[in-house]
């Protein structure tokens, strides 16, 4: 059992550094049944794809241009396959943890702080499919992208209901400025963070994972309005050098990389990287960063890869920035305890400690979509889930 | 005893208070309970014996102090759902054996040899029961609400022994019940025992034995029928002392020169302490496998490697933490929970408690599963206590104080043997032992032999040379 491609769960998978995310929604009637008809037309379009087979061109194996593509399933289909008293339905925990249907401006969930854009009214990633692609060159995603629209068009089963593209930075920061996953979790620990138990209630998704998607708008006003001292204490890190922060009595202090290293992801900046564990209400405020709050639980930690984004919306043009927030995880409740949490981020959405007179940074993050997905393991037999969709048929 | 004013802030040099602050004890007595927090700590400590290639013995407890020490407060939680038994058995079925009053299949001896129902399985620091009653309307029992309790069991059984008048005088506070006697807390009036005799009368019946002795599960109502303080073998003070040592090496990797942290699992499956021996390393990948472990062992090492001394905080504890507890996740009818029945405890102020009761009071008509989890945009009846694990935080709060950082030749090196650990494998002993538990869950008319679980991560040496000698 392996994990799907798409997902740099061991140091050989690397995805590349361009992304799309697609979301499908099941058409009127369509059975579960069909639903997999159809991902199995899209797994052997990409299939061939993968192979340099583009329509009707002749293969260019040269071209393939790195491209991997991931299949997995959102509440929805469950849910609305079923209904969730069903005594047998599948992923009882992923319901569980499900984003909701979107208010405007509303919370992503019941309770948090993160919130969703005032213009978003249908969240396009509560979708009964997500598909993830990635590659190394713009012509392998977009002409999968495209071949996934024409397809369905043509189909008509299923129906798309968001696509967003994004792209992975050469310099690993971020919009914010400040470098990305720097502490991201590495090594032998990654895999038992990434991957659903063997033993899992689900028997289709054992050695596979979750994936949790957000669309999340970076408000570059907001947030250059701030200092660069105020955005290090929001962050927690250094913003030149990406070294984590630490408090010394009810200073600040920067901890300089390594000797002869320029950069911090360099393996002798391992203990720069990574913070000492400070209290919420430290003095020094450092307890109310981003980064801190997302590390007060190690057991609960995720695995991320995210793709930054800039969109161009409107007529005059106005450039949107974000983050496509991509992780993965053996439980969706890893993710849903660190939106809800009060001491996470469930009462300021990115971070700030009005306790320790810390600056909040509300308004900084607006999401345009929020999806959990369970993702299946690769199969050998092509559409990993089939069984499932099959299972769902005979439940239903 | 009585009620501690725990605003006021004493000395670290003083010595430990009583966990939480929640009592305030004579000098005496307190000065007995400092003396049970050490003997935890050097029953911890006898573990780290020298064997071939390790670190000699005087090293193992340089960067872990008995004693409160000066220096900056670190957070160390977890989540204090069993993570073995979700990894073993998945959610479903850790939910319920989790919240089981009963669990079948367990035939009466080793009913009476575990504690009750799926307590046995709650090895997280933080042990609950769920109290029923009886709905007149459906003439079904139902879950009325949850008692949670994150008590040390060391606390109790030094006031077991030492005071039994207070021990008496606290049941009946924190059980909120005048009636309960010492009959059932020792089985017998203590008072004319000896302190020895009080403590084995009370392991016996309310607190059970700890991981050293041949294995007694409480029989007496305070920790059968409801959670008066944690009671699992695992569970102890000088577990949390052990973890805490383990994890306070100084291991590095050396890479291009350099000394760097090593990966947390590096340290489960090649501790220079332990490596020797197969059985050890064995049972540590068990450990890795959990939530409360592998958390306090990674704050502990980070501390070590940058030369750093930890201790527990005072007061001493494994604390709930209110800023932690995703309260809002419960509603009823649509709206949020009654305050009554959101009630922190032991002590009633301050954010961090060691008692938590979620559900409504007996006079209340409405029941626990009245009320709604909403974790997602989907509601769930709350059922138990397994969900509100879910949505808690417990730990014990540690302090850190700077040392001189350690020179080179003062690390040990770790190179990368023993392999990997997935958590969950059907071949773990973990797993191998829960494998019968899950199958009593799922047919639980089907007759199946349970076996008593052994909790033994601590001891490693003498509990092995115990079943060397049974055999």
């Amino acid at each position: 059992v392996t994990q799907q491609e798409g997902i740099g769960w061991h140091p050989r998978a690397r995805p590349g550094p361009l992304f799309a995310l697609l979301c499908l929604r099941r058409s009127g009637d369509t059975s579960p049944e069909g639903l997999a008809d159809v991902l199995a037309g899209l797994w052997e379009t990409y299939d061939r794809l993968r192979e340099g087979i583009a329509g009707d061109l002749p293969p260019e194996l040269d071209y393939a241009g790195g491209l991997q593509r991931l299949v997995g399933f959102g509440p929805r289909l469950f849910d609305q396959a079923l209904g969730i008293d069903h005594p047998e339905a599948p992923a009882a925990e992923l319901r569980e943890c499900m984003f909701g249907p979107v208010a405007a401006g509303g919370p992503v969930l019941p309770g948090t702080a993160l919130r969703f854009a005032d213009t978003v009214t249908d969240n396009g990633a509560d979708a009964d499919v997500v598909v993830q692609l990635t590659g190394d060159t713009q012509a392998a995603l977009t002409r999968a992208v495209v071949a996934t629209q024409r397809q369905l068009a043509g189909d008509g089963r299923a129906t798309l209901s968001g696509i967003w593209f994004g792209y992975r930075r050469d310099d690993r920061r971020s919009w914010l400025g400040f470098h990305d996953g720097v502490d991201n979790v590495n090594g032998p620990e990654r895999i038992n963070v990434v991957e659903v138990g063997p033993q899992a209630d689900d028997r289709w998704l054992r050695g596979g994972t979750y994936l949790a998607f957000l669309r999340i708008e970076i408000d570059l006003d907001v947030w250059e309005a701030l200092s660069r001292q105020e955005q290090e204490l929001a962050v927690g890190r250094d913003k030149h050098t990406g070294g984590a922060l630490n408090p010394a009595g009810d200073e600040v202090r920067r901890v300089a990389l390594a000797a002869g290293t320029t950069s911090v992801f360099a393996r002798a900046n391992l203990p720069t990287r990574e913070p000492g564990l400070v209290d919420l209400d430290d003095p020094t405020g450092l307890g109310g960063s981003h980064v801190q709050r997302t590390r007060r639980h190690p057991n609960l930690r995720i695995f991320r890869q995210g793709y930054e984004y800039l969109e161009v919306t409107g007529n005059p043009p106005v450039l949107q920035t974000g983050l496509n927030f991509v992780s993965f995880q053996s439980s969706p409740g890893r993710v849903i305890g660190m939106l809800r949490s009060p001491s996470w981020l469930g009462t300021d959405s990115f971070a700030g400690s009005s306790q320790a007179g810390f600056p909040q940074v509300p308004d900084l993050l607006r999401v345009h979509a929020a999806g959990m997905f369970a993702v299946p393991p690769a199969s050998d037999d092509g559409l990993p889930g089939r069984e499932m969709l099959r299972d769902l048929k005979r439940l239903g | 005893m009585g009620r501690r004013d725990h605003s006021s802030r004493r000395a670290a040099t003083d010595g430990y208070r009583t966990p939480g602050a929640a009592d305030d004890l004579d000098a005496e007595r307190l000065a007995a309970w400092q003396q049970a927090v050490e003997q935890a700590y050097q029953d911890a400590l006898s573990e780290f014996q020298p064997q071939d290639g390790s670190p000699p013995a005087e090293r193992a407890g340089q960067y872990v102090s008995p004693r409160p020490i000066q220096g900056r407060e670190i957070p160390l939680t977890w989540q204090p759902v069993p993570r073995q038994l979700v990894g073993c058995l998945g959610r479903r079925r850790a939910r319920a054996i989790c919240d089981a009053d009963e669990v079948p299949g367990l035939d009466p001896k080793a009913a009476k040899d575990t504690l009750a129902g799926g307590r046995e399985w709650h090895n997280e620091y933080c042990e609950y029961k769920v109290i029923r009653r009886h709905d007149d309307k459906t003439g079904r029992l139902r879950p009325k609400r949850v008692e949670i309790t994150t008590e040390l069991r060391e606390y109790w059984v030094f006031l077991a022994r030492e005071c039994p008048e207070s021990l008496l005088s606290l049941a009946r506070e924190v059980l909120e019940n005048e009636k309960v006697t010492y009959d059932d807390l020792y089985g017998q009036n203590p008072v004319e025992l000896t302190p020895e005799k009080r403590q084995e009368a009370f392991v016996r019946v309310s607190a059970g034995s700890d991981v050293r002795d041949p294995r007694i599960a409480p029989c007496g109502p305070c920790n059968r029928d409801r959670a008066l303080f944690m009671c699992h073998p695992i569970n102890g003070l000088d577990d949390l002392y052990f973890i805490s040592l383990f994890g306070a090496q100084p291991c590095a990797r050396r890479q291009d020169g350099e000394l760097l942290p090593v990966p947390l699992m590096r340290l489960f499956l090649d501790n220079p302490w332990f490596r020797a021996s197969a059985d050890d390393v064995r049972q540590l990948r068990d450990t890795y496998c959990r939530n409360a472990d592998p958390s306090a062992a990674a704050v502990a090492y980070a501390a070590a490697f940058a030369g750093a001394r930890v201790a527990l905080a005072d007061p001493p504890g494994v604390y709930l933490r209110e800023e932690d507890f995703d309260l809002m996740a419960l509603r009823y009818r649509s709206e949020p929970v009654d305050e009554r029945w959101v009630r922190w405890r032991r002590p009633e102020t301050g954010t961090r408690h060691q008692r938590l009761e979620v559900g409504p009071r007996d006079e209340d008509d409405a029941f626990l599963d009245d009320i709604d989890v909403c974790r997602g945009s989907t509601a769930v009846p709350l059922t138990g206590g397994f969900q509100l694990l879910e949505l808690l935080s417990v730990g014990p709060q540690v302090v850190a104080e700077p040392l001189a950082a350690p020179s080179p030749q003062d690390f040990y090196l770790i190179e990368g043997g023993g392999g990997e650990v997935r958590c969950g494998s059907r071949t773990s002993d973990v797993c191998r032992q829960l494998a019968a538990w899950g199958k009593a869950i799922d047919a639980p008319d089907a007759s199946s032999r349970l076996a008593v679980p052994r909790w033994r991560r601590r001891k490693l040496r003498s509990t092995r040379d115990d079943e060397a000698s049974h055999s």
